[in-house]
């Protein structure tokens, strides 16, 4: 492929707070932005454990919790954003507290919580002019959207796109996962040995994906390229991953020969981690089935909790951190590996010397997999993120 | 290039492949209908799929009807294949979202209904579809704003030409109406199937299902 995509720009707000970094420390020392939120209580419900973005984090006056993340988001411009470049959007279901509000009060207008409108509300944000599109893949959802926007930029459809994945808490959310029996009544704990469920979490993320020669002829600084995407589905069941992982497996081995490297190549790995019984035994059997010998390994939504939509994008960019500062973060959460991990789960922040390239995976409702190889550039170029 | 199609609109449910269109006969009214044509469509009849939402069920019949007109039965003793599922069209699920809240709000707020939420993101009929027919390639939903058809087709092609699997079935939901087709990197052996150039040209002027199926029925005649 004579083009390749990389991140010139990646700005994120989680509940750590704005920006990369305050997540970033975050993570690195192991600390957990989860906490109890009374307003999502239920005697009913497994679980009064989420990690909300805090308000002062938030722009005042929106619509939705969504906005209200995108809004102050895009007040730090996620520098370089040229208006003919592409748009995606991921998110799972959208602003979904405007669709909450609307049921109850009316129960009426069905374009509420249209996630079109939400697009559209974005190309005002951002000036943006060129195409656009929604895209969705359950928890899957960013990291699809990275994917589709390296692959138009490799294709030379486009030389800038500009990839936001948000999703946020809300009553609904809340419901639908405690009936599912997902939660965690504790912090999550992902790959722990007593993993019993996962903690919701909200984030937006921006991520301006650019064709590397522009970004070089322009002087921009190169984060990281995405190197190689691959998407699988299990074909198994709508909650249940297949238990051996062969969904997740073929997602990572096609993502490793889009970017050409072996298993040997890859430095770490930021796992999905949800913490849930199934989820994490099903990747640790995938893993296996493409490295043999597990590489470091980590997940962060014991720190930022499972932010949905978001996580693909969140998980990519904290790893180029990882890789532009030669440094897997802690696992946050994991106290006891499962035996399969055992000595591979970060349980504190783990030096690496030369590391080039690592895999960043996520899995979903319904059996979706996604694998993204992510690498630093050919060149170093630019300053540190 | 496009290899088949299939459709469940208002008017009638019906499959094609270039020269000739096979009907099964009027849109589904009832659950008896669902079954009845559930069992043309599988062999067995998927778990639980009397209680997808209807919306679901056409999706994955509409999916059974194209890879049966391929010869390519669904999900034959477990058989899985390397066909990816792309789709657009939001509101059938955000019709279900507003079922699930309702129907939260109308039991107070106790719990909401597993079966009913995990029907309420927007990958869930094509994620059924890939389930009840045993697709293991790509599954995602992608919505362009302003061009919805031609960038699902220009997506299946991409992911065709960057061998994430080996065909994609592209699905386009509307409330009431599901339509599909099936692509597939031109064999220059078979000119059987239809170019997606062509298809890619008219798709400009497309905004619901039943010009796509008007389309590929003129084919028949052209």
């Amino acid at each position: 492929m004579s083009r390749s995509a990389a991140i010139v720009g990646a700005t994120l707000i989680s509940p750590y707070g704005i920006g990369l970094g305050p997540c970033w420390q975050g993570l690195l020392a192991g600390r957990s932005a989860i906490g109890r939120h009374p307003q999502f209580c239920s005697r009913h419900w497994q679980s009064d454990c989420s990690a909300l973005v805090p308000d002062g984090c938030l722009a005042g006056h929106q619509r939705s919790r969504l906005t209200a993340m995108l809004g102050r988001l895009f007040a730090l411009r996620p520098s370089p954003l040229p208006a003919e470049a592409a748009l995606l959007l991921a998110t799972t279901v959208g602003e979904v507290d405007r669709l909450e509000a609307d049921v109850t009060a009316s129960g009426g207008d069905l374009r509420a919580g249209n996630p079109l409108r939400l697009l559209s509300w974005l190309r005002e944000q951002t000036g943006i002019r060129g195409p656009g599109a929604l895209v969705s893949a359950a928890c899957a959802s960013s990291a699809v959207a990275l994917a589709r926007g390296q692959t138009m930029i490799e294709e030379g459809k486009s030389e800038t796109v500009l990839v936001v994945g948000c999703d946020g808490v809300s009553e609904f959310i809340f419901a639908g996962f405690s009936a599912l029996m997902a939660l965690s009544p504790q912090p999550a704990r992902p790959y722990d040995q007593g993993r019993d469920g996962l903690t919701l979490g909200e984030a937006a993320v921006a991520v301006v994906l650019m064709d590397e020669e522009r970004a070089r002829r322009e002087q921009h600084s190169i984060l990281a390229t995405v190197a190689g995407c691959g998407i699988a589905s299990d074909a198994n069941h709508m909650t249940g991953p297949c238990r051996r992982g062969d969904g997740l497996a073929k997602a990572m081995v096609r993502a490793l020969q889009e970017a050409e490297v072996d298993p040997a190549d890859i430095a770490f790995v930021c796992g999905h981690g949800t913490g849930t019984v199934y989820n994490d035994a099903m990747e640790l059997q995938a893993f296996k089935q493409v490295f043999g010998s597990l590489p470091p390994l980590f997940s962060v939504k014991g720190g930022t909790g499972h932010t949905l939509g978001a996580a693909g994008l969140l998980e990519a960019v904290v790893t180029a951190r990882a890789l532009r500062q030669q440094t897997v973060p802690v696992s946050v959460g994991t106290v006891q590996p499962m035996a399969e991990a055992e000595g591979k789960v970060c349980l504190r922040p783990l030096g690496l010397t030369d590391a080039r390239f690592a895999l960043s995976t996520n899995s979903g409702f319904g059996g979706v997999n996604s694998a993204l190889v992510i690498s630093l550039p050919d060149r170093p170029h630019g300053v540190q993120p | 290039m496009v290899a088949a199609a299939a459709w469940l609109v208002p008017e009638g449910v019906a499959a094609w492949r270039a020269g000739s269109t096979v009907r099964y006969g009027g849109r589904p009214a009832s659950e008896k209908d669902w079954r009845a044509l559930a069992a043309r469509w599988f062999d067995p009849i998927p778990r639980n799929f009397s209680r997808f939402p209807d919306a679901v069920k056409a999706a994955c019949g509409v999916a059974a009807m194209i890879l049966r007109e391929l010869g390519l039965p669904p999900n034959q003793a477990g058989t899985k294949r390397d066909i990816g599922v792309i789709g657009l069209g939001f509101q059938p699920t955000q019709t279900i979202n507003r079922e699930f809240y309702q129907d939260y709000l109308d039991h107070q707020r106790v719990l909401g209904r597993g079966n009913l939420f995990i029907y309420t993101l927007p990958t869930a009929p094509l994620a059924e579809v890939s389930i009840a027919c045993g697709l293991t390639g790509p599954t995602f939903f992608l919505e362009d704003d302003r061009r919805p058809l031609p960038a699902l087709l220009t997506t299946a092609a991409s992911s065709l030409a960057r061998q994430q699997s080996e065909a994609v079935i592209g699905l386009w939901l509307e409330p009431e109406r599901v339509a599909g087709l099936f692509f597939q990197p031109a064999p220059p052996t078979d000119p059987a199937g239809l170019p997606l150039s062509r298809l890619q040209q008219m798709a400009e002027q497309w905004r619901q299902p039943e010009r796509l199926i008007e389309f590929l029925l003129n084919q028949r005649k052209s």
